[in-house]
């Protein structure tokens, strides 16, 4: 498996000079290319993005330092290196002050070229990766939440409403669906948001620990209690405290907690005082509350106390619209914490990706992307390097369903325009609602799409928003 | 230890040892003295379109092109050659045509003294570009 390889760009007007260059750049273990001058500059730039560039100021007819400030604008990530046999104070100053990276001098030194073309790589390869988690940052829908899908939506929205009351918030959903996230999305949007957030596990604790845990413990309150234990509802005061998987607490925790919920006192194990503390608590489950309260799992009082607000977080394969825009954020992210060049995903990958059903939702597509991009070292991410069970998927829907979940329901609809409608909402949804995405997913032309969202009446919803 | 005597036009003589330049320039890096040995059989044709342009009394163009040649063989460690073209840089400031050529001339001398050591027989090959060329 081979790394990334940084290639280094030398613009000087004197190819032997060039050439040397090469040599050494080569044998430090980069790639390189040469251009004789500003012209021949632009045209590589054009074909590939160096790692660093270095520009003698003196090319012909045109003042390099002009072109430093050029490059910085048109790449901002590439560090620019001028080398130059003019070394006078002025010109140092002027290629510095044009955003010059470094300035070495000619004859050239190349044990310490060699040393700034490092440090130099090393600088671009962080901008990029910052740059990565800028862009990944930007198309992060709602503090760290990803989705643009209608039940997403409808997610944040109440998220958003719901955050500044302080109310006690129940959040349902599948394993992998983000309720944590949507849980420190609430905290975040809450004037608690200077505040501690404390996430509790509670099958993670041993059963017998859990009320210490919890509410903490003096020292010496029970065997092997060697220090006082400050419990989780008094690290969160101020803050927000989120017990997920409430479903697994024992009953007896459970009606602590409930009384907790009423009069946020806590008393540590072992304490003889009590202690008043300022906690929003949010629970989350994975389980259906309902069955659980049957099943003697889940207090009535309890559940009703705590789910004065629910939310349900709708599993990845209830808004596949979400998975192309997961798996190119995931990618983003993973690519740049692991060096890689890794920045798409071919058009079969994708299908499959969207066509399977996720049981582990977005948490499994985060490992699976994760995954990928640690063991393959390609441009993109491609179908043979998906796992059979989600290459598979694509060939065991039926056709209407390859497209996406909604098309069944199109199935009992009589007529064809009908049907045509419904495809081109379902290809939009898949799609984010991107016009020319939709067309290609469709196979028709981004022109024929609006014809046809205006004739079906929906132009103004994504002809304007989209054009 | 065999030394090398270059006089420049100013009368200053540069000493170098032969064996150290031998060991940096040729031992070490075969390809790095291939490629200077192509680089001074390119200098003859680099100082005659000097000349052409000190015809044309362009001296602006001689100090730029005199300048290149210093950073260029300074860089491939042709030291006297550098120094050479540092001084016709500067030559080509007194805007005298007789000293410019004289100048050119000089740095023509100290581009064959250097050619003659860097001739390909005196050039090693390392085994893997043995292999290539053949």
């Amino acid at each position: 498996m081979a790394d990334f390889v940084p290639l280094v760009l030398t613009v000087d007007d004197d190819p032997h000079l060039v050439s040397l260059i090469e040599h050494n750049v080569r044998s430090w273990g980069y790639k390189h290319y040469g251009a004789a001058g500003p012209a021949d500059m632009w045209r590589q730039l054009e074909a590939v993005i160096p790692s660093v560039v270095l520009l003698d100021v003196v090319l012909g007819e045109t003042d390099g330092i002009t072109l430093i400030a050029e490059i910085n604008q048109r790449f901002t990530s590439v560090p620019v290196i001028v080398i130059t046999a003019h070394a006078t104070i002025e010109t140092a100053v002027k290629s510095l002050k044009s955003g010059a990276y470094d300035f070495i001098c000619k004859p050239l030194d190349f044990d310490r070229l060699h040393i700034e073309i490092d440090k130099a790589v090393k600088q671009h390869r962080l901008s990029l990766q910052v740059e990565a988690l800028q862009s990944a940052t930007r198309r992060t829908d709602f503090h760290g939440m990803v989705g643009r899908s209608e039940e997403m939506r409808k997610a944040y929205r109440l998220i958003e409403t719901v955050a500044p009351t302080g109310a006690s918030v129940l959040i349902l959903g599948e394993t992998g669906t983000g309720k944590e996230l949507a849980a420190r999305a609430i905290h975040q949007c809450s004037r608690r948001s200077d505040g501690p957030f404390i996430a509790v596990n509670a099958p993670a604790i041993p059963h017998e620990l859990i009320e210490s845990a919890l509410f903490g413990h003096e020292k010496g309150a029970f065997t092997g209690a060697h220090e006082k234990h400050i419990g989780f509802c008094e690290q969160a005061d101020g803050g927000t405290l989120l017990l997920d998987e409430i479903c697994e607490m024992d009953y007896n925790v459970q009606a602590k907690l409930l009384r907790f919920l009423e009069n946020h006192v806590i008393q540590r194990v072992g304490a003889k005082s009590s202690k008043s503390v300022d906690v929003r608590v949010i629970a989350a489950t994975n389980r259906d509350p309902a069955e659980q309260i049957r099943n003697d799992k889940l207090r009535k009082d309890f559940y009703y106390r705590l789910s004065v607000v629910s939310i349900e977080l709708a599993p990845l394969r209830m808004r596949r619209g979400d998975i192309a825009l997961l798996a190119r954020y995931f990618l983003d992210l993973d690519s740049a914490k692991y060096g890689r060049n890794m920045n798409a995903v071919s058009p079969e990958a994708m299908r499959m990706l969207e066509a399977y059903d996720w049981p582990g939702n977005v948490r499994q597509l985060e490992h699976l992307i994760d995954q990928i991009v640690i063991t393959n070292n390609a441009a993109e991410i491609r179908a043979e390097m998906l796992p059979a069970k989600i290459s598979e998927a694509l060939s065991k829907r039926p056709p209407t369903e390859k497209a996406g979940p909604d098309v069944t329901a199109a199935a009992t609809i009589p007529s064809i325009e009908q049907m045509e409608h419904n495809l081109i909402l379902t290809a939009l949804k898949l799609n984010s609602n991107s016009v020319p995405d939709a067309a290609r997913q469709l196979g028709i032309s981004e022109a024929t799409l609006y014809r046809k969202l205006r004739k079906y009446g929906l132009s103004r919803s994504f002809v304007d928003r989209h054009r | 230890m065999e030394y090398i005597r270059l006089m420049s036009s100013e009368g200053e003589t540069t000493d170098l040892s032969q064996k150290s330049r031998l060991r940096r320039g040729l031992g070490e890096d075969s390809a790095w003295a291939r490629l200077t040995a192509k680089y001074l059989r390119d200098l003859p044709r680099q100082l005659d379109g000097i000349r052409d342009i000190l015809e044309l009394r362009d001296y602006g163009k001689v100090k730029t092109h005199a300048h290149r040649i210093k950073g260029t063989s300074g860089t491939y460690r042709l030291e006297t050659i550098s120094r050479g073209a540092e001084r016709l840089e500067r030559l080509a400031e007194s805007r005298n045509p007789d000293k410019i050529a004289a100048g050119i001339n000089n740095v023509k001398q100290l581009v064959e003294l250097e050619a003659a050591r860097f001739s390909p027989a005196a050039i090693p090959q390392d085994s893997h570009e043995r292999n290539q060329d053949g």
